[in-house]
């Protein structure tokens, strides 16, 4: 059919910052729908709020608006640019949401914006709760009982006529924000509350709950000529009642019959096509009963979704790229299928392996959290392993997601406690079975271990008795090795189970030199291709996958290339960002004439696409996976300082292996982790640092600790529970921390560095050659050092420091770079207090900030440095003087604290930001206030400010009070700060602290009567009273902000946002100026 | 776990171990894509004369139930698979996969390579292969192959004496197959196109087909070769003309031949859900379920006959309708009936 000619301009709607439940996912999606677009010959208008993405480089778009994703905003765009249309359907639920407001807002029709991909009813169906029931019921298709509530009273209504356990699902919500199980009616208020609230039109589906039967997923597609495909089929392996991110998943479904699928399918065609998905994607979640087969529809996402994601990277078949053809108007027989290279995407992909996806999860930065799983996503990211059995994807999974696992278990690790007796183990063994959690999969394990047989442990979990036989036969294999029977037969047969060469070692006490000496003069992998058509038409895209027993189809060429190794799957402190910088490293080495091979495991970046780079290996990033990739491909080098921590991690052994690491070398990269030789670093280059010391027991500790005088930062090498670093105010926090939180000892030192308070912190970040040295960005943190830089809003180029700090900090940065003979980027993070200039840490390698600075000044770093590190020169390159640009840049973080309810929202030296926003302006108030809306820090414009400050900022406070107050806002304070404010001339009305009196500030803040908080913690350990204060504003989406320098930044920006509009300008016209 | 082995016509050898029936067969080894369905595709005759490799690598989950059968006489010769899934997670499951072919004399070997068998018979084409237990004097088993001859297997999966099809009692019209392997899909479907159905034994002679004064008169699907089939050819050609006729797989390349054209081998074959078809009378694309591998030569028919549909991928033709003897023949099933 006719491809839109009629359209000239598209425009796109990104998703925004990285939050639990929409994440790369989107980049890798809207990237491929810019390149299409481009390739068609469209003009593409972006708007995307993250700097960390692919899709915000300059030459993906047209004009590409870095702006808070808002309506507002969208509109100035429409109203500037003009599109004939828009595609709403790549940008996860923000896309989404923002198109059915413009509707709403009647801007579409007024500047004849037309949808494509799918209109604005689709979404209503799809998202409006009440809609998707009447529509599935007309169709035919089976829905649980539910009913809608738009209050507590209609909630418990339903509530009584559907009976318990229910569910809760707030309408327009992504990753199932808001939602809850509830299991009887004391839990029914507080839960119905927390999502009638969540939801932006305030509707809750009040639902029968399905647990415990299984859960399958689709995605499917259908063009503007009613032509279908189904891409792919997915079974969770976690049933119904947890959420599909946070389930372990296989692809493709396994314990469905043909005729069981059958049914879906003509269920789902019936589905997509009375939602009426004119051109793109779907993705459609059934729960079948175990017992009769009966089926009900969960969920479906008119869009491309975390889930077509996975489907794109498991089948091969590019989800998103075909959707954008059909969204100008192709036919799926009319889009080339440029993985086979000849056939069309008019087919239904056939794997010949088995896939397996499993979430990652950071429990640990957020203790108090709930560790168990529900329908209210929490994980925030997932690895994707490919196998040709179940248990080789299972193991390699694992491992894959680098917490420290090698396989399910036999390597060294347990889940269990050593010292628990055999009923309380197998108690707990019990409760981790029956309530969903991270390491379920390996409590399966343990449970066949301690005597459970398959039906017990059905009972208990509902996992398919399936899943669990294959777990039984790992247990079976290792007993049979445990029990010395370890001939030739086994061993293969271990490898071809997925067990890696460290679990061997374990198994056969052996250490790992020996096995794998051993392990490689018996079987080595083999890499299996993947063609979206299981082998039954020639294919041109080498995409690979290990396995072991089988014949090799690896396609390695003679050329010279370089093997970049990514980041693995997505975490906090290290996801998108370093994923951008590999893909960046893949455009480069294209650029100059070499291959390059991306090894990785995730299934949500640009970087696994198959165009990436020349050839892609889904791997673990493991030394053995990498190393088997290296025997093949034998490359010119590899380079390791642009995934983030994950390559660095196996860099040392990659050498010593004899492999080529290109850029700064692994011997360089050992100074600035040493923390001897750093010391002598900083000393021969005469810079400071911070008063350290290390030790290795509490004594040692509180000397030191005295020494250098309190607060310290307290950083052990070995951490009990998943705490690592915290400031220490006193002696007795010092020893109830030791006592609660660390092992110390000779081999687990403990890291004990000065706290510098209230010092400004600095990252710079730099790029040299060996000779020449350029300063890429120096970003000045507006939070004080203590809030990990990667959770600090930054500002480029700084904003209030004086121009010699300035001047000397790009001096030292060159000294360090030098010394250190970067080849390469390197980081470096610095303090200023009373002017003194202290280094806190250098990292010679890419940081999370390299994509922000990138935008912010014009010049891909990651891109130079990749031509660096192969040996070109930055003069060569053509960028020798740094940049400072006439703009202003803000880098804010994004938060899943609403993810986690009872978690207080005080940052600390832990990093917990999942994401981030970037606000351009030429006024420092404005860029400022543009990152706080798209970060949806909505601060007001008038209203009540209240204020509850540390009596060391009780001074600092006052400026940003009174200018507050000019702003007309009255202020509420608590005793305390009401006193010192009232003493300094500002009009301020006092409120009862929780235990002073009635109404206190919480009473106020829930009835709405607050409009922003202003509260900074005591400092010596959090306080209840001020966790229930700021962990009550979060739920009622009042703004919070928990530092001085970040009320002063803010109110700057609330007085540029009462000034006037906002003004938008492209990412291209900030460039042209620099 | 007994080992067994697949000699192929070139005189490669491959490892695996056996599970199912244990006997030594000679097939042709054809690979399917269906990533589920492996119950449909063993019970349905059209493999009588096959080695089915399945490409995907995990067979069994589901056991074998007594729904999903798609018919009770032909069965597949040997099945070739990666892995066994010893356990069965699916409700309607009366018995595991491995009893099911044991009972049908279902030879199996699994632990083969699928993925390079599957890429071996795509470049290299369809041929035979067998299944034994041992690998000792590859000279003598390579004979035995080539000098293994199929003697029309769609008389063998054929019944034996007339029976209805009692799924849709109050269909308007009536409808009579001659069985050549016919499965149950094939049927059903007729019953859902509102045809009360009565199949015939393959050696039904013409006469007799006409007597039962049937609307329609189907020709099924089968295994093995149509290209020595003159009996059959000759008794199809009685009934073109008298009664509409419509013909599938290995009926369909009967009714060509009958018609006057030319059949070929396909190089690889279409086994598999997933095959995309254009239907050039409707302008349309449709995914179908094939199971064949002898296409009809889409220059070799008579100028009355229409082309209806060809395969998206290799160009081969799919479907075919002669207006003068108001007779077609499809590789698949498509949404309605229309000579």
């Amino acid at each position: 059919m006719p491809r839109r000619d009629d359209l000239k301009k598209i425009l796109i709607i990104g998703s925004g910052p990285i939050v639990i439940g929409q994440a790369c996912e989107f980049d890798y999606s809207g990237s491929q729908a810019c390149k299409v677009l481009k390739e068609e010959g469209y003009k593409i208008i972006l708007i995307n709020s993250n700097p960390a993405t692919i899709m915000t480089d300059p030459q993906m778009a047209d004009k590409t608006y870095i702006e808070p994703i808002t309506p507002e905003v969208i509109t100035e765009i429409i109203k500037k640019e003009r599109p004939d249309a828009l595609l709403p359907t790549l940008g996860g639920q923000t896309g989404l949401n923002m198109a059915y407001f413009l509707d709403k807002m009647g801007v579409l029709k007024k500047y004849s914006v037309e949808v494509l991909g799918a209109n604005i009813d689709a979404i209503a169906k799809a998202e409006d709760r009440d809609i998707f029931k009447k529509t599935m019921k007309s169709i035919g298709v089976k829905v649980p009982k539910s009913g809608i509530a738009r209050s507590i009273e209609e909630g418990f209504k339903l509530a009584k006529k559907i009976g318990f356990p229910l569910l809760l699902r707030p309408a327009f919500c992504l990753g199932g924000a808001g939602a809850a199980c509830v299991y009887n009616s004391e839990e029914l208020e507080a839960a119905l509350q927390l999502a009638i609230d969540t939801s932006p039109i305030k509707e809750v589906l009040v639902e029968e709950s399905v647990l415990g039967w299984k859960e399958i997923e689709f995605e499917a597609m259908r063009d503007c000529e009613d032509n279908i495909v189904i891409v792919c089929s997915m079974e969770n392996i976690d049933p119904m009642g947890v959420h599909t991110g946070d389930s372990m998943v296989v692809a493709p479904a396994q314990t469905i019959t043909a005729k069981e699928c059958a049914k879906l399918v003509e269920d789902s065609k019936k589905v997509i096509r009375a939602v009426n998905i004119t051109g793109g994607g779907m993705n459609l979640q059934y729960g079948v009963n175990p017992d009769n087969g009966k089926s009900v529809i969960i969920e479906i996402n008119p869009r491309v979704s975390r889930s077509s994601a996975l489907a794109s990277k498991a089948t091969g078949f590019p989800i998103a790229r075909v959707a954008t053809k059909l969204a100008v108007g192709y036919t799926l027989d009319e889009v080339v299928n440029d993985v086979t290279g000849n056939t069309t995407a008019f087919f239904e992909p056939s794997i010949d392996y088995c896939v397996f996806k499993m979430p990652r999860f950071t429990f640990e930065k957020f203790q108090k959290a709930d560790w168990s799983l529900g329908i209210s996503m929490k994980a925030v990211g997932e690895s994707m392993s490919i196998g040709r059995n179940f248990k080789e994807a299972l193991q390699k999974g694992l491992r894959s997601l680098e917490t420290g696992r090698y396989g399910l278990g036999a390597d060294g690790k347990d889940v269990l406690d050593k010292n628990l007796s055999k009923k309380e183990k197998i108690e707990e063994i019990k409760e981790k079975l029956k309530i969903a959690n991270a390491d379920r999969i390996f409590y399966v394990k343990e449970a066949f271990n301690h005597g459970l047989d398959i039906d017990a442990i059905y009972e208990l979990s509902k996992i398919t008795k399936w899943f669990l036989s294959n777990i039984k036969e790992l247990v079976d294999l290792e007993k049979k090795i445990k029990s010395g029977k370890c001939s030739k037969e086994v061993l293969i047969k271990t490898k071809e189970f997925g067990y890696s060469d460290v679990q061997l070692a374990h198994m056969l006490k052996k250490s790992l030199k020996q096995v794998r000496f051993l392990r490689k003069k018996l079987i080595k992998p083999v890499y299996k291709l993947v063609d979206t058509c299981a082998g039954e038409f020639n294919s041109s895209r080498p995409y690979f996958y290990s396995s072991y027993g089988e014949k090799d189809e690896s396609r390695a060429t003679k050329a010279k290339k370089v093997i970049i190794l990514g980041g693995g799957p997505n975490r906090i402190g290290q996801g998108i960002e370093f994923d951008y910088c590999c893909c960046h490293a893949a455009y480069a080495l294209k650029e100059i004439g070499y291959e390059s091979v991306i090894i990785n495991s995730n299934p949500e970046t640009v970087s696994t696409d198959y165009d990436t780079s020349d050839r892609l290996y889904f791997e673990p990033l493991t030394l053995e996976d990498v190393l088997n990739v290296i025997d093949k491909e034998k490359p010119y080098g590899v380079i390791v300082q642009l995934g983030g921590q994950t390559p660095l991690n196996i860099s040392k052994e990659l050498e010593a292996a004899g492999v080529k690491i290109l850029g700064t070398s692994a011997d360089k990269i050992d100074i600035a982790e040493d923390r001897d030789r750093f010391k002598k670093l900083l000393h021969k280059l005469k810079l400071k640092q911070p008063n350290n010391a290390t030790a290795t027991n509490l004594r040692e500790a509180q000397k030191i600790a005295s020494k250098i005088g309190y607060p310290v930062v307290v950083r052990p090498s070995y951490v009990l529970g998943g705490r690592a670093m915290e400031i220490v105010y006193d002696e007795a926090s010092l020893e109830r921390y030791m006592r609660e939180a660390v092992i110390a000892s000779s081999e687990h030192p403990i890291l004990i560095d000065k706290f510098l308070e209230d010092a400004i912190e600095v990252d710079v970040d730099m790029i040299s050659d060996g000779k020449t040295q350029v300063v890429g960005g120096i970003m000045e943190h507006i939070e004080e050092a203590g809030v990990h830089s990667g959770d600090s809003a930054m500002v480029l180029p700084p904003f209030s420091l004086k121009k010699e700090l300035v001047d000397k900090i790009k001096d030292y940065s060159h000294k360090l770079a030098k010394e250190l003979k970067v080849i390469g980027l390197m980081n470096v993070q610095y303090a200023i207090k009373n002017d003194e200039i202290y280094i806190l840490e250098v990292n010679p390698r890419a940081s999370r900030t390299i994509p922000f600075i990138s935008k912010s000044i014009g010049i891909p770093l990651a891109k130079l440095a990749t031509k660096v590190m192969v040996g070109m020169s930055l003069k060569e390159l053509g960028f020798t003087k740094d940049i400072t640009p006439k703009h202003i840049s803000v880098k804010e973080s994004v938060f899943p604290f609403m993810r986690f309810p009872g978690v207080d929202i005080i940052l600390g030296p832990e990093m917990k930001s999942t994401g981030e926003v970037m606000g351009i302006d030429y006024d420092f108030g404005k860029a400022f206030i543009k990152s706080q809306i798209a970060a949806g820090q909505i601060l007001p414009k008038k209203g009540r400010v209240f204020i509850s400050v540390k009596d060391k900022d009780k001074n600092k406070i006052i400026d940003a009070a009174k200018k507050l107050q000019k702003l007309g806002f009255k202020l509420i304070a608590t005793k305390g700060t009401a006193v010192s404010l009232k003493e300094a001339g500002v009009k301020v009305k006092k409120v009862y602290k929780l235990h002073e009196g009635r109404p206190h500030i919480v009473d106020l803040i829930k009835s709405d009567e607050i409009n922003l908080v202003i509260n900074t913690p005591s400092g010596k350990g959090p306080k209840e009273d001020e966790i229930k204060i700021r962990t009550s504003a979060l739920l009622h989406k009042i703004p919070v902000i928990t530092t001085v320098p970040g009320a002063i930044a803010s109110v700057s920006g609330i007085e540029a946002l009462k000034k006037g509009k906002l003004k938008i300008k492209a990412l291209q016209d900030y460039n042209k100026e620099i | 776990m007994k080992k067994a082995y697949l000699v192929l016509e070139n005189g490669e050898v491959l490892e695996g171990n056996s599970f199912g029936a244990k006997k030594e067969v000679v097939g042709h080894v054809v690979f399917n894509t269906n990533m589920m369905g492996y119950q449909e595709v063993i019970t349905d005759p059209a493999y009588a004369d096959c080695l089915v490799v399945i490409t995907y690598p995990l067979i069994g989950a589901c056991g074998v139930n007594e729904n999903d059968h798609n018919s009770h006489i032909g069965a597949a010769r040997g099945l070739i698979i990666k892995e066994y899934s010893r356990t069965v997670s699916n409700w309607q499951a009366s018995m595991s996969l491995e009893d099911f072919m044991k009972k049908k004399g279902i030879v199996g070997i699994e632990g083969v390579d699928t993925r390079y068998l599957t890429r071996h018979v795509v470049n290299s084409g369809i041929q035979k292969g067998m299944i034994t237990n041992t690998k000792n004097n590859i000279k003598s088993l390579l004979k035995k192959m080539r000098q293994h001859k199929e003697d029309r297997l769609y008389k063998k999966v054929s019944c034996k004496k007339a029976y209805n099809w009692a799924a849709n009692k109050k269909a308007k019209k009536t409808a009579v197959v001659l069985d050549y392997g016919v499965t149950f899909n094939l049927l059903n479907w007729l019953s859902e196109q509102d045809f009360k159905v009565k199949v015939l034994p393959a050696d039904t002679i013409s006469d007799k087909i006409l007597k039962e004064k049937a609307d329609l008169i189907v020709l099924s699907n089968g295994p093995g070769s149509p290209l020595e089939a003159k009996k059959e050819v000759d008794n199809i050609s009685k009934l073109l003309g008298e009664k509409p006729i419509i013909a599938f797989g290995l009926g369909s390349c009967f009714l060509a031949i009958a018609l006057g054209a030319k059949v070929e081998a396909l190089k690889s074959g279409h086994y598999g859900f997933n095959k995309a078809i254009k239907d050039l009378r409707a302008n349309k694309v449709y995914i179908t379920q094939q199971d064949h591998r002898f296409a009809v030569n889409k220059d070799s028919l008579p100028k009355e006959t229409e082309l209806i549909s060809i395969n998206l991928h290799d160009d081969t033709l799919e479907a075919y309708s002669n207006k003068k003897f108001k007779a077609a023949g499809y590789c698949y099933l498509p949404t309605t009936i229309n000579i």
